[in-house]
């Protein structure tokens, strides 16, 4: 996707705003220590998606979350099923067994979409408070899905570009990896910019018209 | 002690906030409601000391809640555990009556306080 040096910047400044305090957040929450790498982003559409979820397995555990305002999409957060597992159990506060569990439960489900909610508000609050902006969220959804349909069931067209965040993070030592991601259609993610052209004069005019 | 509802569509969220507020040393008792539909029917049954309530829930979500008890002139203080951190949805909040908002992950000594201070006032009125 085509962005000015300038949008790029303005881009990287809203994530890392929203990861500002994640780290401490997600320590409260899961009563673990955690440490969060800010993420490597990348904006793609379907045909790179492949590339960036080429490390995880063939079915993965997707949690989404629709978030409503001045610029509106859905957040997600993907995680491989032992790695929703190590999350569920530190959430609950339950030992990590040492049979594997075969699927998610109803509290684990419960504990991800709980997680998730922490983390797709923070990131998008983070960036009103900065924006002067106020979102609405929806209650999240937890699958078990193949990876190959991300893509699908988290854009209603194939133009639609995904915000892919990449991270690595780690759970009283052990390593996570989990991608976050907004998807935005074409006209909200003009409207992020549009947003972050208000604190970042010069972001536009636009490649096309530049 | 108090008569505390607790309004939360995530069981594992109610669990964890119950223990919270029914900890050791508080005494509080805890009702739960899933929703705010069903957080409606448990007030128009009981006499409770304070609600603590979710936002985000399905049916009747927590902003409604606070709108339907804010438009009934309800007297029950409210306390609002979100984790919608922005500012302007935080005003609003208050602005339909939240006497106290908590950020998830909230800590319990905080809300613990916060149940405190509103059953003193209610006691000295």
């Amino acid at each position: 996707m085509e962005m000015t040096d300038l949008q790029r910047n303005a881009l990287t400044e809203f994530i890392t705003i929203g990861y500002g305090d994640l780290e401490e957040h997600l320590e409260r929450f899961v009563h673990q220590p955690v440490q969060i790498e800010l993420p490597d982003w990348q904006t793609c559409y379907e045909h790179s998606v492949d590339q960036a979820l080429r490390h995880f397995p063939q079915r993965v555990v997707a949690i989404e979350q629709e978030f409503i305002g001045e610029f509106s999409g859905k957040g997600f957060l993907v995680l491989r099923k032992e790695d929703a597992f190590k999350f569920s159990s530190a959430i609950l506060g339950e030992e990590q067994t040492s049979t594997k569990k075969a699927k998610l439960e109803l509290d684990d489900k419960d504990a991800l979409k709980e997680l998730t909610n922490v983390i797709i508000n923070r990131i998008i609050c983070s960036a009103d408070n900065f924006l002067g902006d106020a979102h609405d969220f929806q209650v999240p959804k937890c699958f078990t899905i193949p990876t190959r349909n991300i893509f699908n069931i988290y854009t209603c067209a194939k133009s639609f570009p995904l915000l892919f965040m990449k991270t690595k993070l780690r759970i009283a030592s052990q390593e996570v990896h989990a991608i976050f991601g907004l998807v935005l259609n074409s006209t909200n993610f003009d409207a992020l910019l549009g947003r972050l052209e208000s604190k970042y004069p010069g972001c536009y005019p636009s490649p096309q018209a530049s | 002690m108090a008569k505390v509802l607790l309004v939360d569509d995530s069981s594992t969220q109610r669990k964890f906030i119950q223990k919270d507020i029914e900890g050791e040393n508080s005494h509080h008792h805890v009702t739960t409601a899933a929703n705010g539909e069903e957080a409606l029917e448990k007030i128009g049954e009981n006499d409770f000391d304070c609600i603590v309530t979710d936002l985000l829930m399905p049916i009747i979500d927590g902003e409604e809640l606070l709108q339907k008890l804010h438009d009934e002139n309800c007297p029950v203080p409210i306390i609002v555990i979100t984790a919608n951190s922005s500012q302007k949805k935080i005003e609003e909040i208050k602005e339909l009556g939240a006497r106290f908002v908590f950020n998830k992950p909230y800590e319990s000594q905080e809300l613990l306080a916060a149940i405190s201070q509103l059953i003193q006032a209610k006691e000295v009125a």
